[in-house]
């Protein structure tokens, strides 16, 4: 893919619970030969600060719920050649997008947990990057080459779609991945 | 002449169907009662639907949980009708129905009442046994005992008797 040996591989968490980087971490000693050929060059559990240029593959957890996650993924976007939607949080919205039934459910979520629901100091932070009016699956904002749903996408799965792309193919995703 | 029931094309147009119908309320999977016993669900992963093209709706429908045991939450209603032709045809009572129209349109009880106002209803549990998705279910009980396979053969054994 470049001149590099190894595949430069980032994986991005936005608004999920962490759960799908949990799903990528149960691919246990498979991650073993994985590290054989990729390069972890941007990851929540590699303390890297920035992200980096020429990117090979990023996986994203989570939807877009803020304007600096908004930022965030049009700056991955440019910056990687192929970007793949990692759960159903990226895929869908998901939980956090339970929301979005509500009109204007980036003020009302807010005055719920911060007004209504403190019983102390009840206030609404300002200091914080500001909700967009709905939480949206990555691919209503930029383009995304794969989709690998589930909650969360079981190990075998993202094993099954690192190793068909890093073999230079695509996945079959027919009877393989389901949503929940 | 010769019929073809499975092609690419229709492949397709089988996808696309199931995204509008993902797309058409609100489902969320990894919340909902049915998840791994969901009908939609399924066909989604059969045919590979890894993701809905369509911005979706959300939606904020009703949900009547008034019942003793019986919740419907019409936001995963795919409007089948299952439940209200078991109502009609098997348990004889007609307590279902449809009102409005189009993209409005929602199953109600008797002439809209609330489901505990339903004077008809027998409580026979019938709807949330057919209910491919988690639209109706039994509050507190596993889906995978409402949805018990046996359903089919006792409706049509029950059919076939009548």
């Amino acid at each position: 893919m470049t001149q590099n040996p190894k595949v430069r591989v980032a994986t991005v968490w936005l608004s999920g619970c962490s759960g799908c980087h949990m799903s990528f971490l149960d691919q246990d000693e498979r991650l073993v030969d994985l590290a054989q050929k990729i390069q972890l060059v941007y990851s929540p559990i590699a303390d890297v600060k920035i992200f980096p240029e020429n990117v090979d593959v990023a996986l994203i957890e989570g939807a877009i719920a803020n304007d600096e996650q908004l930022r965030m993924l049009e700056n991955v976007r440019s910056r990687t050649k192929i970007l793949i939607s990692l759960g159903d949080c990226a895929v869908t919205g998901n939980v956090t997008a339970l929301r979005n039934s509500w009109r204007h459910s980036d003020q009302e979520v807010l005055e719920r947990a911060y007004k209504e629901k403190s019983d102390l100091n009840a206030a609404i932070p300002t200091d914080v990057p500001k909700l967009l009016i709905k939480a949206r699956p990555l691919h209503e904002a930029v383009k995304v080459d794969f989709y690998v749903p589930g909650c969360p996408p079981h190990a075998d799965l993202i094993n099954y779609v690192l190793t068909e792309l890093l073999a230079g193919r695509t996945p079959k995703m027919e009877g393989k991945t389901k949503y929940g | 002449m010769e019929v073809t029931t499975n092609s690419d094309r229709l492949k397709d147009y089988r996808k696309m169907v199931v995204q509008i119908l993902l797309a058409e309320r609100t489902h969320i999977c990894s919340v909902c009662v049915a998840n791994d016993h969901c009908e939609l669900q399924a066909m989604a992963k059969e045919l590979g639907v890894e993701h809905v093209m369509f911005e979706r709706n959300w939606t904020a429908e009703p949900v009547d949980s008034t019942h003793d045991f019986l919740v419907i939450d019409r936001n995963r209603c795919i409007l089948c009708t299952r439940c209200i032709r078991v109502c009609d045809q098997i348990e004889g009572v007609h307590t279902l129905d449809l009102k409005l129209r189009g993209k409005d349109t929602e199953v109600i009880m008797d002439l809209d009442e609330k489901w505990v106002n339903s004077c008809s209803c027998t409580s026979c549990r019938k709807c949330a046994k057919v209910c491919p998705v988690g639209a109706i279910y039994i509050e507190g009980e596993p889906i995978d005992y409402t949805k018990h396979k046996d359903i089919a053969e006792f409706v049509l054994a029950r059919r076939q008797h009548k």
